[in-house]
């Protein structure tokens, strides 16, 4: 039994060895903000002919998300509409770890044609009304590179559900959930391998006592009277 | 003598921190699993006291006046003075939190008491971290420390462990490329992704 189980405390714990760091170094991290976060903003352009014909502010913002080809959570509280004299404009965020972005959308109002021909100047009088062009939506992206130490401090408990996730964040979801099952696992065949040693078993219960014993006190003594 | 040295250092380190490194584990794990326990809005009191307070208009006497007469226990997060001219103090713990509001005028106090239900207290001991708040909690940042520190301490002391204990090699070279390479791409893809 006990071979079996160090074999299995040492394989399962080199698995996990890349994400015991990556959160270790995260929460250090919260605790120290000694990571720098980068701000370098960019921006593109591109037109569509038409919008989805949706009325739902949120619902529009992911399905144009999607006819972006971007990835992330659209913000509802950069969600805004506002309009000129001649267009009409509509903004949305999207977040994600590593990028930031604001999407602005401008569509031109309906234009009115012009019906009564003796309203024309003598010149073009008898020139035949060109045909009104579809209206083209111009799209701004502002994206913002939000730096390695947020993709770091991202994937600390990062559980992969995020939409137009590709394969290797549904991979990272179901590495973190054997992580914490490894870390669990490993508590438990730890402390048993360590009852074979009885030159350790003092020391043991002292620490298991002082230390950890101590700590839960500090989490009661806090969550009842602070 | 160096391997019982990093083992007794592997072992001792867990036993010592292993209340904070489950309490991690644990409620890492209903973060990320949101529906597994109820996610419920805070039970909320609020009380409109008049304030007799004679002292200086600052943060941090006030701050100390909040907490001596009204008890208000907690994490002391940064006061806020207000455009109106009114402070807000708040004060956070795992599972209850107040929010104290001083008016422009000094002469009364809103105080809000939010009670959490299980879930939020776990996510509330999970997300507590900083320096600063009281002495109570610098002795928790130093744990969360610990316990960060630990878990590098645990993979580079077991690596090691693992080199020295066993003969064959092949099977934790391949589990350590299966590690790094997914955490490495998974890093470069969320760089790289336009």
């Amino acid at each position: 039994m006990r071979p079996i189980l160090l074999k299995i405390h040492l394989y399962a714990g080199l698995l996990c060895a890349s994400y015991l760091i990556l959160f270790g170094v995260s929460s250090l991290n919260f605790n120290h903000h000694f990571g720098q976060h980068a701000a370098l903003k960019a921006e593109r352009q591109r037109g569509l002919r038409a919008l989805p014909a949706i009325a739902d502010d949120q619902l529009l913002a992911e399905a144009l998300r999607d006819t972006l080809g971007l990835v992330g959570w659209t913000l509802p509280w950069e969600t805004a509409r506002s309009e000129t004299a001649d267009s009409l404009y509509f903004q949305f965020g999207v977040s994600r770890p590593g990028k930031e972005y604001i999407i602005r959308v401008q569509s031109p109002k309906e234009v009115v044609p012009v019906a009564d021909n003796d309203t024309l100047p003598p010149s073009r009088k008898f020139a035949p009304v060109p045909a009104l062009a579809e209206p083209d939506h111009r799209i701004i992206v502002e994206q913002t590179y939000t730096g390695l130490w947020s993709v770091i401090g991202a994937l600390h408990g990062f559980s992969g559900h995020m939409p137009r996730a590709g394969f290797l964040l549904r991979a990272w979801s179901i590495y973190t959930e054997l992580c914490v099952w490894v870390v669990l696992f490993s508590i438990i065949s730890g402390t048993y391998l360590w009852t074979a040693k009885t030159s350790e078993r003092l020391v043991g219960f002292i620490l298991l006592g002082a230390g950890a014993g101590g700590g839960l006190l500090l989490m009661l003594y806090i969550w009842l009277w602070g | 003598m160096l391997y019982q040295l990093i083992r007794r250092v592997h072992l001792y380190a867990a036993f010592f921190l292993l209340s904070f490194v489950l309490m991690y584990f644990v409620s890492g794990y209903v973060m990320i699993h949101e529906n597994l326990l109820e996610n419920r809005d805070p039970q909320k009191k609020t009380r409109n006291l008049a304030l007799k307070y004679k002292g200086e208009k600052t943060a941090a006497a006030y701050a100390a006046y909040l907490e001596q007469t009204f008890g208000l226990e907690g994490k002391r997060q940064p006061p806020q003075k207000r455009e109106d001219g009114s402070w807000r103090f708040a004060y956070f713990r795992p599972g209850t939190s107040y929010e104290a509001v001083i008016s422009a005028a000094g002469d009364s106090v809103r105080i809000t008491e939010s009670r959490e239900n299980l879930r939020r207290t776990l996510v509330g001991f999970h997300r507590m971290h900083g320096y600063g708040g009281g002495l109570l909690y610098d002795i928790w940042a130093v744990c969360h420390d610990l316990a960060s520190a630990a878990l590098i301490l645990f993979t580079l002391s077991g690596i090691y462990l693992w080199y020295n204990l066993t003969s064959r090699h092949l099977l934790g070279w391949l589990l350590l490329l299966l590690s790094f390479g997914l955490t490495a791409a998974t890093i470069g893809y969320l760089l790289t992704l336009p």
